[in-house]
């Protein structure tokens, strides 16, 4: 390999993948499909087909929006975000556990409704219409985190985020030990691969599955409140965008875990970064980049099934096998 | 209840023995108290709805009885308003009659958004790149959308029967795929001007007239068009396929038992693929008669949202298919209606949506009406099935 | 001596079915009580009943002596009642130890205390006996082991009274004999064992009492020793009026169907059918006698095309038709009254009209190319509900609002009809009054006069002796014996029933 490739090589790795700006882009565009991701995750663990998460995530920023705004502060309109989270939530559970309503169907009203109510209330509460924003909103600042933002090269990249990325980073650690090392995380696995095995041994199948959904509620509306208040401090017309969505996406492509999850929507959120520079340098449309999260969740849902039903064949052979032996 | 008490009403069909079953009358009236309760739910449902979207009126300021009776005039207050609500129900009458058919067969098609988009696409497309005579390029160009949907309904289903994956998730991410595939699509091959992303229009001799277009007086201020002819002839064929031909009967069948179906000798893979295509197709349908009758051309319309609209009528019309055209209409003249509303008294057009959806809230919620089962049903067994027998995501 | 279990008038209904009516069961301390009854008896329903999946609408229960309110699975796990469940309650990604602790975990503040969930489970496994890997995954592990984690976990919770639930059905002989030395080891430390099964040589083999449960009711209790399997069989299933057919002699002609070295999977993929041939000729009935869930449902599943086969082959009139699909079967002159009258046989909530034309609706006359011909359609279904004497206010009403006796009219009514070949008849007359019954008799021998050959596949031991021209017994997806119908007598057949065939040794010759 001559110098010239090697350097063109270089160059290439130097503007795309080592470039700090893209990084931290890459960090930031990922916040909200982890989130959302976790949504996702906690509430299919528990064997609950959750599609609600958009317009949790809706409701997340508008309520954090009105929050900042009439507190003229950010955390109180994070507080905000997550009651509304719990509240919807809440009356999705509600509707779907309790008085058993189609699941899909809630999933698909709530979303539909969401997107008119916060438009709607837009315009009632702040008698705007249209994208609302206003320099009174509290926004979410960079965090610069002594020590860590000294350490030469990740320094930056790891430091001056806001605080919801970081507190994105917990979650997801918090959710694994959640799962894996407590009691409760325990049940709620069991409650989503046999419900009944847990109901036989007295576990609450009810109360687990409400509280998966309350707990997705608080994720989706984490995230939409880091939309709205994250960067620019303002709400507009379905701002999230079909994130919730791609969290789901996240979400089945981890396979149903927290590190997954983390990893996938890292992956989505690096594609998506130099997405739009490749866009600029006319190499490949954005669009195809914005598909991957979904193309991929096809195909990953396809190859996980395939190997599945492999692996049912064969330890139905080894059971009929098994049974031979008389 | 617990789970397996639910489970064991499912499946526990044990012995009937003869003596203290309901007798053949009281079958009968049970059932016809079923269809009472069924009405009740729903005439609860529509009265809370509108109950707490009062309450939504009055915090907004303004006057409930007020606000519904503008709403009905703009509904259908007015020659205009009649127009107006035709023409924003066709839409919703193709994408509700294209899940009805997916609901009948047992499968639930949240796909009707991309599919809509993707027969509106693909028919535009055969609309201005192709120049032939009317009578053959607008049937053309129907033919493009139905053909359209189909494809793109194809993936999900034959996911689903090869492999078992959940429709809900397949179809979901499908929906995505077609928004960013449009986008690149009309911002980059099928661009018509370098400012903005749209296709060059279609050819006249592919447009759905409007009736303004035919006649000055009719339908005056309105894009009203034609094309809700087509949805209304469309509704008759459906019904006549369910009602009349085998095709229909296999659909209705598999979605009232699949044992029995297979049993009797019905293809199940070959029903529910054929129910999903025929579903796309008219979710495409609906695509390209929009695009024909009112935009001549393809602009954004993903804010819109008629596919899943298409979802919830489809479910207030009980999934019949008169019912979900109906409940089309009246989603449709309530939109107009919430338009007018805009304009004379400043509630946004969202209102409806908002009503809308809490009906469906209150509706789907059977378990919030359970005070009505007082009105005891008996009979044999309720029997329910499993939709996909390997289903697992 | 008081007592271990006492469940008095139980009662447990169901939207449409009585599955526990007025219960009276008894089980002694210290004892092995069998329970036995056929599929839908109310065995399982009476069992989850005592272990708190259920709550009776009316009755009681009393464990040693006292009054007990059940109304959960804590309930009964803390009154010292364990059941193991024929489909394990097992999650399948957890390990063996995390199963059995599942819901009573050791913790440390609020974290798992792993090391405490392994050596409690080891403990307890080398107390009882029942070696298992603690730390496999259940998906890893062969159905046999499973269950032995399944008893784990009762024993786990200090389970007295223990329930299981048809535990045989996922084992091999040897492993049986394993489970058998298990349960009387515990036996002798003192725990009481109530055995779900349908298997009449287990009974006899293994308990002290046997308790017979038949349409949700009881039908008594007999120690063992003081009755046979022909005795329990009829106790299963037998009527109190003895019902006798006139039929002419049989006009036999040619082999209709013929059944190869079948073998067949159930849906737990253990072996259901292992290696059955038989052959069945015009205008006779060759009846497969047995206590179900011997392979019955997977061999008619299998001739009918619902089921695939793993081995062996089957003919209908000399055409192989083991790969064909059901539609072509039908047409090929099959039809078949399944023994899953609701769920296979109609569509409940279809009307009567859909339900009779499901094998022929795509044909003329009912059909002409892709239209249906709504007249012709309405004509066949007034003959039919006429010419099967269906009582009905209309051929438009739901299929639910019948009885079930004129729904199986129904049934009978579209599948003979169509003038099979072969007429597959399973359990016909499960559940259906006296004249019901007459009815279904009377058709069954005309369309074996009229020339076709009939599979009668029935756990009514009656039934099958007064109608068959043969007898064959399916024990555990064998064919045990065949004789002519003249020639059967009871205890005959209750010997195959039972699994005890002319010489033992038999029962030791590995599946070819």
């Amino acid at each position: 390999m001559d110098s010239n490739t090697m350097a063109q090589i270089m160059d290439v790795l130097q503007r795309y993948v080592f470039n700090i700006a893209n990084l931290q882009g890459m960090l930031r565009l990922a916040t909200p499909v982890v989130l959302a991701g976790l949504c996702a995750l906690i509430t299919s663990r528990a064997g609950i087909l959750n599609i609600a998460g958009e317009g949790m995530m809706l409701f997340g920023a508008w309520f954090g929006v009105a929050g900042a705004f009439f507190f003229e502060d950010a955390a109180v309109g994070v507080a905000a975000a997550m009651l509304s989270g719990l509240v919807v939530s809440g009356l999705f559970a509600l509707f779907s556990l309790r008085f058993r309503a189609n699941i899909i169907v809630m999933g698909i009203a709530i979303n539909i409704f969401a997107r008119a109510a916060t438009i709607f209330l837009t315009r009632l509460v702040f008698g705007i219409a249209g994208a609302f924003s206003d320099p009174r909103i509290a926004g979410l600042g960079p965090i610069d985190i002594p020590i860590l933002k000294d350490i030469p090269i990740l320094g930056p990249l790891l430091s001056g985020y806001t605080f919801i990325v970081y507190l994105a980073w917990i979650l997801v650690a918090l959710t694994f030990v959640f799962l894996y090392r407590t009691p409760w995380g325990l049940h709620l696995r069991a409650v989503g691969e046999n419900p009944e095995a847990a109901e036989t041994l007295g576990i609450n199948v009810g109360r687990i599955r409400f509280g998966a959904v309350m707990a997705s509620g608080v994720f989706a509306s984490l995230a939409g409140v880091y939309l709205s208040l994250g960067h620019l401090q303002m709400f507009s017309d379905n701002m999230s965008a079909g994130r919730g969505f791609i969290g789901m996406a996240v979400n089945t492509f981890g396979g149903g875990e927290p590190l997954g999850v983390f990893l996938a929507s890292i992956l989505f959120g690096f594609v998506d970064t130099i997405g739009w520079r490749l866009q600029g340098e006319r190499l490949i449309p954005v669009y195809f980049i914005s598909m991957l999260p979904y193309v991929a969740t096809l195909v990953a849902l396809t190859v996980f099934t395939i190997r599945k039903k492999r692996a049912r064949l064969a330890a139905m052979q080894s059971n009929s096998n098994h049974d031979e032996e008389a | 209840m617990s789970e397996a008490e639910k489970t064991a009403e499912e499946v526990d069909i044990a012995t009937d023995g003869d003596e203290g079953k309901p007798t053949l009358g009281e079958r009968l009236k049970n059932s016809g108290k079923a269809l009472l309760r069924r009405s009740m739910t729903i005439l609860l449902s529509l009265l809370a709805a509108v109950l707490v979207g009062s309450v939504v009126i009055l915090w907004y300021g303004e006057n409930p009885v007020r606000v519904y009776f503008l709403l009905l005039q703009g509904a259908f207050g007015s020659q205009r308003a009649i127009f107006i609500s035709l023409q924003r129900a066709t839409p919703l009458i193709f994408t509700a009659v294209a899940s009805t058919i997916a609901f009948r067969t047992g499968v639930f098609n949240v796909g009707v958004e991309g599919q809509f988009f993707i027969g509106a696409i693909l028919g535009t497309l055969v609309g201005y790149a192709v120049k032939l005579p009317m009578i053959l390029h607008l049937p053309l160009t129907l033919l493009a959308g139905f053909v359209g949907g189909a494809v793109w309904a194809y993936f999900p289903t034959i996911m689903r029967q090869k492999l078992g994956i959940s429709e809900i998730i397949t179809t979901i991410m499908t929906n995505y795929i077609a928004t960013l595939l449009i986008s690149y699509l009309t911002n980059y091959p099928m661009r018509a001007s370098p400012t903005t992303p749209e296709t060059p229009p279609v050819q006249p001799t592919a447009r759905l007239l409007q009736f303004v277009e035919i006649n000055g007086k009719l339908g005056k201020g309105t894009q009203a068009h034609i094309g809700i002819l087509l949805a209304i002839a469309m509704v008759i064929v459906v019904y006549y396929i369910f009602k009349r031909t085998t095709a229909g009967y296999e659909w209705r069948m598999v979605g009232l038992s699949f044992p029995f179906s297979e049993f009797g000798g019905i293809s199940l893979d070959r029903t529910f693929i054929s129910g999903m295509l025929v579903s796309g197709g008219i979710a495409g349908l609906g695509g390209i008669v929009e695009i024909l009758g009112v935009w001549r051309e393809y602009k954004n319309l993903f804010a819109i949202g008629f596919g899943f609209r298409g979802n919830l009528a489809a479910l207030l019309g009980g999934r019949t298919v008169i019912g979900s055209a109906v409940a089309a209409l009246f989603y449709g003249s309530m939109e107009a209606g919430a338009l007018g509303l805009s304009f004379s008294v400043g509630i946004p057009r969202q209102l409806i949506d908002v009503i809308v959806g809490l009906i469906i809230f209150f509706m789907a919620a059977e378990g919030m009406w359970d005070f009505i089962k007082h009105i005891k049903v008996g009979g044999a067994p309720e029997l329910v099935q499993r939709t996909s027998e390997d289903s697992e995501v | 001596m008081t007592a271990a279990v006492e469940l008095i008038k139980i009662r447990k209904v169901f939207p449409g079915v009585i599955a526990n009516d007025d219960v009276d069961f008894t089980v002694e301390e210290g004892e092995i009580h069998a329970l036995v009854g056929e599929n839908g008896a109310g065995k399982s329903t009476l069992m989850n009943c005592l272990y708190g999946l259920y709550r009776p609408d009316g009755g009681s229960i009393k464990i040693r002596g006292q009054e007990a309110s059940i109304r959960s699975n804590s309930d009964a796990i803390d009154l010292g009642i364990g059941m193991v469940h024929q489909s394990f309650k097992l999650v399948p990604s957890f390990t063996v130890a995390e199963n059995i602790t599942l819901g009573t975990e050791p913790t440390k503040g609020i974290f798992l205390d792993r090391e405490a969930v392994h050596d409690s489970v080891t403990e307890i496994s080398q107390r009882f006996g029942l070696r298992v890997d603690v730390d496999a995954r259940i998906q890893d592990l062969p159905v046999g082991v499973q269950q032995r984690v399944e008893i784990l976990k009762a024993l786990y919770r200090e389970a007295d009274i223990l329930i299981l639930d048809e535990p045989t059905a996922v084992l091999t002989p040897q492993e049986t004999d394993d489970l058998f030395v298990v349960i009387r080891s515990l036996v002798a430390k003192g725990k009481t064992v109530i055995f779900i099964t349908h298997k009449l040589r287990e009974v006899l083999e293994i308990s002290d009492r046997v308790t017979v449960m038949r349409d949700g009711k009881m039908v008594g209790t007999k120690a063992t020793s003081d009755t046979d399997s022909v005795e329990l069989a009829r106790m299963m299933v037998g009527r109190d009026v003895l019902l006798r057919v006139e039929k002419d002699e049989a006009q036999i002609g040619d082999t209709v169907l013929r059944v190869d070295g079948l073998k067949v999977l159930d849906n737990r993929a253990l072996r259901a059918v292992r290696d059955v041939s038989l052959e069945v000729r015009a205008g006779e009935i060759l009846g497969i006698a047995g206590v179900q869930g011997n392979g019955q449902r997977e061999l008619t599943e299998a001739i009918v095309g619902l089921r695939q086969a793993t081995a062996g082959s089957v003919w209908l009139n000399g055409k192989d038709i083991t790969a064909l699909s059901v539609r072509e079967r039908r047409e090929a002159g099959l039809a078949c009254v399944p023994e899953d009258r609701y769920v296979r046989g109609l569509a409940l909530r279809a009307t009567l009209e859909d339900n009779l034309i499901v094998a022929n609706y795509y044909r003329p006359p009912m059909s002409k190319g892709p239209i249906l011909d709504l007249d012709q359609i309405g004509a066949y279904a007034d003959e039919m509900l006429e010419t099967y004497d269906v009582r009905t206010i209309g051929k438009d009403v739901p299929a639910f609002t019948l009885s079930g006796g004129n729904l199986q009219k129904v049934v009978l009514a579209r599948e003979i009809s169509a003038e099979p070949d072969l007429l597959i008849v399973a359990q016909p007359t499960r559940g259906l009054d006296i004249g019901s019954i007459e009815f279904v008799h009377r058709r069954i021998v005309e369309a074996r006069d009229a020339g076709a050959a009939v599979l009668l596949v029935s756990a009514e031991l009656e039934e099958v002796m007064s109608l068959s021209d043969r007898i064959a017994v399916l024990y555990e997806g064998k064919l045990v014996g065949e004789v002519p119908g003249a020639e059967a007598t009871e205890q005959g057949l209750g010997l195959w029933m039972a699994g005890i065939t002319g010489a033992l040794a038999e029962e030791e010759v590995p599946s070819v």
